[in-house]
């Protein structure tokens, strides 16, 4: 199904065709003619090495970077076309922890569902049982500052489901904490995606949520090197034993030119 | 507390302003207690160095009489008498000799020292009498003969030692009320060899040889301002327009934090626009802005005279300042809001902000008024929007000004807010920053 003008009916929960970006002192663009697709209740992961182009596709998706070439909808809404209609529908967790460390997580979620004009009772049922759903119930009211590492993940995850959005961005959500505060958001996404909502995972650490995603794709210097499920990928790169050696094997040092040759989805602007 | 749909963000940026402000006690030290001390202690400096009380500078005068004499007591008393002097005859606990007088002011021990050379009083006597006898003479009694009088009966000089470091006007002082001294008493010689008394009081100061001169405050349309300009009307005011505008630095900080940590982003990816992110912060930071002013304003009225100083009173029209206060609040809050979104780090917020409004005080006349300044740097004062503030306040407490007096001011500093704000906004949306 191609981009609804209205946003209301859509398949795809992100569709993007051709992106080019430029930022005004690069020396090369960050995103170099990218297309793909993401469908609804997907589980996506987007895998590159640092500067590959990952953060600057979801600020473009959520609305934090315009000037592109290409097209790019979320929701079924071309972001061409604005991007207010978007904006209650979709939720970030960025790289960084985007929170107020001198507030409390509970005073953090009622902060950002304020901004969805969330208020009231229907407010603090959305923060509690945000705070249930990443088990900061107990450290509700400790200021973040003083939260562990792996708990400020948690309230930074928390914070981007207080308004329900239908998908949601997670841009390296897992970046520098220990195994077992990554296992907890990884089952808490899974979860969350369980219930329907759409997940866009941007990493490049994959051996605990490769089993979680429903479609990989691998990204490197703005463009798309694969695309598709992990059996797809297997199928199509038998020689590499899991995701993380075919990543190696298109980023790293290895020959691409034997590897990325057979396009796992050629004709959906699949392997560049 | 429910909010209609379209002011809830709004009612959650203050929220979280609020939450984020009381939280950090740095923060806090900065708007509330360093005017509050730097109020304080100016207040108290400028008292001792400008105000016009008898009692407010003293300058500690030691007196080496070696003379002992009528005229020696009546210059001592009347050195003693004089509100900006205080007679010292005794130092380390003994009466000094001549050099050791001189040593203690050298050492800076003490601010000046009068020798009264031996035989003084009587050659003074002498000397009036002789001068008279001369002009009798000469058939013209205000015509003496120096020549006669100086050469055959010298006056041992008088010998005033000060130091280097005491202010020019009270320099000035000493050797006035000296030279007065010393004239009135040959005045009176004169006057007694004629067979004339002079009445108690005559040649004492404070009086204009007969004039009639009358003081007046110039007040708006001829109405009563404050009973005397003090230290403390100018000083209230002048620390409430800094601390005001020194919110630029707090709130500049606050704004480049949000935007590195990304909680900036994060916010402005939900329904609500970077107009009503900084409108929050400018609502909490200008609630800020009248606290500070009523905090400053209650110190001028309570703490201020426990140390002596005056107490604040607020004019004859203390409701015109209300206007002031909003103008100043959203003047301050929207040049932090300009100097948070032009700023690219938190150094340079911190510092280019906090370097600008020291600068626009001092021009403004904060730190010292206007008047005194040189005259091209005067010129530069009305471009302080410090000064419009400052001028519109001493309209009211000093000057009696009304609503309608305060006017041109209070315009202009919601003009520079307008200015500000907008040019804040225009920025970001040019540069994305």
């Amino acid at each position: 199904m191609g981009i609804d003008a209205t946003g209301t009916d859509w398949v795809n929960a992100i569709e993007v065709r051709n992106l080019v970006k430029h930022y005004p002192h690069g020396t090369r663009p960050a995103l170099k003619g990218l297309s793909l697709q993401v469908a609804k209740g997907d589980f996506f992961g987007l895998l590159g090495k640092n500067g590959a182009g990952k953060t600057t596709l979801v600020s473009i998706l959520c609305g934090m970077l315009d000037e592109y070439e290409g097209s790019a909808a979320v929701a079924g809404c071309d972001l061409a076309q604005g991007f207010d209609p978007i904006r209650s529908r979709i939720g970030i967790v960025p790289q960084n922890l985007a929170l107020y460390e001198d507030l409390t997580p509970r005073e953090n979620l009622a902060y950002f569902g304020g901004l969805y004009r969330l208020q009231g009772a229907v407010l603090r049922e959305r923060v509690a049982e945000c705070l249930r759903m990443t088990n900061l119930e107990t450290r509700a009211d400790t200021r973040v500052s003083r939260l562990s590492g792996g708990m400020q993940r948690l309230a930074n995850l928390a914070a981007a489901l207080v308004h329900k959005p239908e998908i949601l961005f997670l841009d390296e959500p897992t970046l520098g904490i220990d195994v077992h505060a990554r296992k907890d958001i990884i089952e808490v996404l899974a979860q969350l995606n369980r219930q329907g909502m759409t997940l866009l995972f941007t990493t490049h650490y994959m051996g605990e949520v490769q089993d979680y995603f429903s479609k990989v794709a691998i990204i490197d210097e703005g463009a798309l090197l694969a695309h598709g499920s992990i059996p797809e990928l297997r199928a199509a790169y038998p020689r590499c034993r899991d995701l993380e050696e075919l990543f190696f094997t298109l980023t790293g040092g290895h020959d691409k030119n034997d590897e990325a040759a057979p396009a796992v989805f050629p004709g959906k602007g699949g392997a560049a | 507390m429910k909010h209609s749909p379209a002011t809830q963000p709004l009612s959650a940026i203050v929220t979280k302003d609020l939450l984020c402000l009381c939280r950090d006690k740095a923060g806090l030290t900065v708007l509330f207690i360093m005017p509050l001390a730097l109020l304080l202690v100016m207040a108290l400096v400028q008292n001792a160095v400008i105000s016009s009380g008898p009692r407010s500078v003293r300058s500690e005068l030691l007196v080496v009489d070696r003379d002992g004499g009528a005229l020696a007591a009546e210059i001592v008393g009347s050195v003693a008498s004089n509100g900006y002097y205080t007679v010292r005859r005794e130092i380390g606990g003994g009466i000094p000799t001549s050099e050791l007088a001189r040593s203690a002011v050298l050492h800076g021990d003490i601010h000046a020292c009068l020798i009264i050379p031996r035989g003084f009083s009587e050659a003074v006597s002498r000397h009036s009498m002789k001068r008279d006898m001369a002009a009798d003479a000469s058939g013209d009694p205000g015509e003496s003969t120096p020549e006669t009088t100086s050469v055959s009966d010298p006056v041992p000089p008088l010998e005033i030692i000060l130091d280097p470091t005491l202010p020019g006007a009270l320099r000035e002082g000493y050797l006035n009320v000296l030279s007065r001294l010393v004239l009135l008493h040959e005045v009176r010689a004169t006057f007694l060899a004629m067979g004339v008394e002079l009445p108690a009081g005559a040649g004492d100061a404070g009086r204009y040889g007969g004039l009639d001169i009358r003081i007046e405050d110039g007040t708006f349309s001829g109405r009563k301002g404050t009973d005397m300009p003090t230290v403390t009307q100018q000083n209230v005011p002048a620390w409430t327009m800094f601390a005001m505008f020194f919110i630029v630095v707090p709130l500049a900080t606050q704004m480049i934090r949000e935007r590195n940590d990304g909680t900036l982003r994060r916010s402005l990816v939900a329904p609500v626009g970077y107009v009503s992110l900084v409108t929050g912060k400018i609502l909490v930071y200008g609630m800020v802005c009248v606290a500070q002013f009523i905090l400053l304003c209650a110190a001028g009225m309570t703490v201020l005279p426990w140390f002596g100083l005056a107490s604040l009173t607020l004019g004859a029209h203390p409701g015109a300042i209300v206007p002031v206060v909003v103008a100043a609040a959203l003047a301050a809050c929207g040049f932090g809001v300009l100097i948070g979104t032009v700023a690219r780090s938190h150094v340079q917020a911190s510092s280019f902000g906090a370097v600008v409004v020291i600068i626009l005080a001092a021009i403004g006349g904060v730190m010292v008024p206007v008047y005194v300044m040189p005259h091209y740097l005067r010129e530069f004062s009305v471009i302080s929007p410090l000064s419009w503030g400052l001028n519109a306040f001493l309209d009211v407490f000093m000057r009696g000004g009304s609503l309608a007096d305060v006017l041109p001011e209070t315009c202009g500093l919601l003009g520079f807010f307008v200015f500000t704000f907008t040019g804040a906004i225009f920025h970001r949306k040019r540069c994305g920053r």
